[in-house]
C-alpha cells in the first residue's frame, strides 16, 4: 500500500480535481481500527460556491491485500448516501472510486463524525456501560437498527446490493456466500464447521421481509458522544437480506461475553420488544437463534480468512494471526449456539 | 493453532523489525526488543508444535473412524472409502503428524456430507449417531485447544493501548 506521504499528495490532487479549487490537506493520520479497510483521518481546506470550506474528513481504502479483497467501494458509499436524512445516523459521504489509480485501492471519502467507538470486549464480569448511559444508548441503538430495516431500498441504487433476493432465498444466499469463503480460505478442514453448514441449510428461516442489512451491527461499530449515537459505521458487509440477520448478530456471545445485555446494551426480551415496536418486523425467537448461530459461523469464517491472509503473507498484520488463535473457541461457540447453550 | 509455526515466527520477527523497534524511542526498551528479536530468530529452527497433542488427535480420529466403519457396515449407499495410508513412522515428527490429522479431518468432513445427503436412506437415527460421534471427538479436541489458549486481547488489539 501507499505510504502516508503519497496518500496525502494523492488526496490533495484528487480533491483539487473534484472541487476545482486549490486544496490543502493536513493532519493525515492512519487509525488502528478495523481489520479490513484502512482508515485515514485528515483535514481539508478548499473553496466552493459557498466560500471557503474546512472539513474534517475520513478516507477509507479497501486494500488489494485485505481480508475480503477484491473490494468495491460502491456498496458502502451508496448505502451511506441513501441513508442520509433517513433517521439512521451516518457520516455524510462525498466521493468514491473503484479505480486503483488514485490510492492503489477502491476508496471513499466521508465526513469525520465526532465521537468514540465503545468496544464490546471488556474483562469478564465488567460492565461496558453504566446503567445511566446504557439505557439511552440501547434505545438509540435499536432505533437506528429499526430505521435501517424500515428503509425503502426499492427504487434506489441499493437494489444493486442483492439482485433477485427474496424472503425465501435470503438465508440460503448468505449461507452459500460464507460457505464459499470458507472453501476459499481454509487451509485445513474443519469438521465442526462442515456439520454447522448442514445444520444451517436444514434450518434456514423465511425472512419476514427483505431489508437493507448492515451485516456487522454491534457495539464497536458506532460512535457515541455525550450519550448520543453520532454515527453507525463499518458498512463493509452491507447487503439486502433478512433483517433478523442483524438482530442475531447483535445477540452473539462474542459481543457480550457472559453479560445478560446484548452487545452490552440491552436484555434479549427488551431488545425483541423494542425492535418489533420500532421496526414493525415481527421477531421470531427461533429465527434470531438461527442467525445467532449463522453469525457465529460467519465470524469463525472471518477468523479463518484472517489467518489465511496472514499465512499467505498478503496482509502482514500480526492482528490477523491473533484472530486465528481464537478460532477453536469460536467453533465451540458455533456448536453451542446451535444447541441453544449460549 | 491456525497458522503455521514458521509463518508465526516470521510474522513476529518482521513486525518487531519493521514496525515495533523503529517506533521505540527509549533506548533501554529498544535493546530489550532487540533481545526478543534475537531470541525468536534462534528459537525458530529449534521448535516445532508439541507432538503429544497431535498424536492424541490422530489416535482419537482413528478410533472414531473405526467406530464409523462399524456404524456404516453393510449400509447402502456405502460411505466414502476410509483413508488409505494412515500409518505413521515409528518416531514421527510434528511436521509428519499434522498433515495426517488434516487428512483424517478431511475424511470426517466427507463422512458428514455423506450422512447429511443420505439421512433419509440410512437406518433411522444413524446419520445423527454418526454426526454426534464426530462432534464429540471434535469438541474434545477444541476443548483441549481452548484450555491452552490465553484470553483474547481484542480490546487492546483494536485500541492499540
Amino acid at each position: 500500500m501507499l505510504d502516508g506521504e503519497t496518500v496525502a499528495r494523492n488526496l490533495t490532487e484528487f480533491l483539487r480535481r473534484r472541487t476545482e479549487s486549490p486544496v490543502t490537506v493536513s493532519g493525515l493520520r492512519r487509525y488502528t481500527v478495523g481489520f479490513s479497510w484502512i482508515t485515514y483521518g485528515f483535514e481539508a481546506e478548499w473553496r466552493d460556491s459557498t466560500g471557503p470550506r474546512r472539513e474534517k474528513l475520513i478516507l477509507r481504502l479497501g486494500p488489494p491485500t485485505g481480508l475480503f479483497a477484491p473490494y468495491r467501494a460502491f456498496p458502502q458509499f451508496a448505502s451511506l448516501k441513501a441513508l442520509e436524512g433517513s433517521g439512521v445516523p451516518v457520516p455524510r459521504v462525498y466521493w468514491y472510486g473503484e479505480d486503483v489509480e488514485t490510492f492503489g485501492a477502491p476508496f471513499f471519502i466521508c465526513e469525520k463524525v465526532e465521537g468514540d467507538a465503545p468496544l464490546p470486549w471488556v474483562s469478564e464480569g465488567q460492565e461496558a456501560f453504566p446503567p445511566a448511559t446504557r439505557e439511552p444508548l440501547a434505545e438509540q441503538f435499536v432505533a437506528a437498527l429499526a430505521a435501517i430495516h424500515r428503509f425503502e431500498w426499492r427504487g434506489t441504487p441499493l437494489e444493486a446490493l442483492g439482485p433477485g433476493v427474496d424472503e425465501s432465498s435470503a438465508a440460503s444466499r448468505e449461507i452459500a456466500f460464507w460457505e464459499e469463503l470458507l472453501d476459499r480460505w481454509a487451509f485445513r478442514p474443519y469438521p465442526m464447521l462442515e456439520w454447522a453448514i448442514s445444520w444451517l441449510k436444514a434450518h434456514r428461516p423465511v425472512a419476514p421481509r427483505v431489508s437493507l442489512v448492515h451485516g456487522d451491527y454491534r457495539t464497536g461499530n458506532f460512535l457515541e458522544r455525550d450519550g448520543r449515537i453520532t454515527a453507525i459505521l463499518d458498512w463493509e458487509l452491507v447487503h439486502l437480506g433478512d433483517p433478523i440477520e442483524d438482530l442475531g448478530w447483535v445477540c452473539m456471545r462474542s459481543f457480550r461475553g457472559r453479560s445478560p445485555y446484548m452487545c452490552h446494551l440491552i436484555e434479549r426480551p427488551r431488545l425483541y420488544e423494542r425492535y418489533e415496536a420500532l421496526s414493525g418486523v415481527p421477531v421470531d425467537p427461533a429465527a434470531v437463534r438461527f442467525y445467532e448461530a449463522f453469525g457465529t459461523f460467519k465470524l469463525a469464517v472471518i477468523h479463518v480468512g484472517a489467518a489465511r491472509c496472514f499465512e499467505d503473507g498478503r496482509f502482514r498484520d500480526l492482528r490477523m494471526a491473533a484472530l486465528g488463535v481464537h478460532l477453536p473457541r469460536l467453533i465451540m461457540q458455533v456448536e453451542g449456539t446451535i444447541e441453544g447453550k449460549t | 493453532m491456525t497458522n503455521s509455526l514458521e509463518r508465526i515466527f516470521d510474522g513476529v520477527i518482521e513486525a518487531l523489525q519493521s514496525s515495533v523497534i523503529p517506533a521505540i524511542r527509549d533506548e533501554s526498551a529498544r535493546s530489550q526488543a532487540y533481545g526478543a528479536l534475537d531470541m525468536l530468530r534462534n528459537l525458530k529452527p529449534r521448535v516445532e508444535w508439541a507432538l503429544g497433542p497431535l498424536q492424541d488427535d490422530v489416535s482419537q480420529q482413528l478410533a472414531l473412524i473405526a467406530r464409523i466403519a462399524a456404524l456404516t457396515d453393510r449400509v447402502a449407499p456405502a460411505p466414502p472409502p476410509g483413508p488409505a495410508d494412515v500409518a505413521l513412522p515409528p518416531r514421527p515428527t510434528a511436521a509428519e503428524v499434522e498433515p495426517m490429522r488434516d487428512r483424517l479431518d478431511a475424511y470426517l468432513c466427507e463422512v458428514l456430507r455423506w450422512a447429511d445427503d443420505n439421512r433419509s436412506r440410512l437406518p433411522a437415527g444413524r446419520a445423527e449417531e454418526i454426526e454426534a460421534a464426530i462432534r464429540d471427538q471434535q469438541r474434545a479436541r477444541l476443548k483441549r485447544e481452548v484450555k491452552l489458549t490465553a484470553p483474547p486481547l481484542f480490546g487492546e488489539i483494536s485500541r492499540g493501548q
